[in-house]
């Protein structure tokens, strides 16, 4: 039977054409976003203002004292290697997903080790991230170790990483 | 591909956010739906949204393909709504086996505004991975090697949801279906 002619298949066909029909939003819905959106694009554009400046201060201060400024280092927060794991004897496969790699279940998969425990390590720089495992596709298990996110855009299942640079450890 | 969404990216990248107001209008009335009829709240299709075109302010450095920005920005809305029904713990597995037909409205489903209401009702009896499937299949009108992408799940897994969520919505709303035929 060619599927145009199936029965289930017209059905189908037209129930998505039901729902396909516009929903309503809060009209204020696009002004929120582009709030947030201009927010931090000032945010990033004032970001290297601050590197000059502290930089030209780091120039100033050095001549003052008499030093070349050749000796002013600009400080630019260095990538850190973060090891992830979790316990997982029974899985099949468990990626990571997190702030760091834009939630994409196929970006950062680990690899499985000795005892069911699967590794990963990803080069972060210092921060505050939220992540969580995603193990067999489809269950999300966060890492018992950390603390819990709780009250930003995640319910349960994910937890808190601060990488903080090893040179102020 | 849309070379417009191409230069826009360009254009956002350099500094120009207001034009990535132009891309959201492009796809905020799909990606509404979407959301909307998967996670049927409005609220929660709104904070969705919300976060969705944000996230994708935030990383459009990393949208390796920009002529791809809306598939590339579906990814990421497709990520968050799993987030958000992960986050609500689920209440829509204890719906329990019952039938649409058990809340059915005195006025009828001669009312097309009814109809649809009873097609979203029925639709939350799904696991939402059925439903997820059914809406990329037949809402969104994708193919399942575009469906494969999306998900990360094999062609014959997608299918299967498939298969699966148009048996059950045919069980829900089959009876009123042929009598509205």
């Amino acid at each position: 039977m060619h599927a145009a002619d199936d029965p289930t298949e017209k059905f189908a066909q037209s129930i998505g054409r039901e729902l396909r029909s516009p929903v309503e939003l809060s009209p204020d819905l696009d002004d929120r976003i582009m709030k947030e959106v201009r927010r931090r694009a000032r945010r990033s554009r004032m970001r290297p203002l601050f590197l000059w400046g502290g930089l030209a201060a780091a120039a100033l201060m050095a001549i003052a004292v008499g030093m070349t400024t050749r000796s002013a280092r600009l400080t630019v927060p260095p990538m850190e290697r973060v090891a992830f794991g979790l316990e997982a004897p029974a899985a099949t496969r468990v990626t990571l997903v997190g702030d760091f790699n834009n939630w994409d279940p196929d970006a950062t998969p680990l690899v499985r080790s000795e005892h069911g425990r699967w590794e990963t390590v990803v080069p972060l720089e210092p921060g505050r991230y939220q992540f969580t495992f995603v193990v067999d596709g489809s269950r999300w298990v966060r890492d018992p170790r950390l603390p819990a996110a709780v009250g930003e855009d995640f319910g349960e299942p994910t937890s808190v990483i601060t990488i903080i640079p090893v040179s102020r450890l | 591909m849309n070379d417009g969404d191409a230069l826009l990216v360009t254009r956002v990248l350099g500094g120009d956010e207001n034009a990535y107001g132009v891309l959201m209008a492009r796809y905020r009335d799909r990606f509404a739906r979407y959301a909307f009829r998967l996670l049927g709240d409005q609220g929660d299709a709104e904070d969705v949204l919300q976060e969705t075109f944000i996230r994708g302010y935030r990383f459009l450095s990393q949208c390796e393909s920009p002529e791809k920005f809306g598939a590339w920005l579906f990814r990421i809305l497709v990520n968050r709504c799993h987030s958000a029904y992960s986050g609500r713990g689920r209440k829509e597995e204890n719906l329990g086996s019952s039938t649409v037909a058990d809340t059915r409205p005195a006025r009828g489903y001669g009312n097309d505004e009814a109809w649809r209401e009873e097609i979203e009702r029925a639709l939350e009896y799904l696991p939402l991975e059925q439903r997820e499937a059914f809406l990329l299949k037949y809402v969104e009108d994708l193919s399942y090697e575009e469906m494969e992408e999306l998900t990360g799940m094999g062609i014959s897994a997608l299918k299967m949801r498939v298969k699966r969520a148009c048996e059950r919505l045919r069980e829900l709303l089959g009876e009123v279906y042929d009598a509205r035929s």
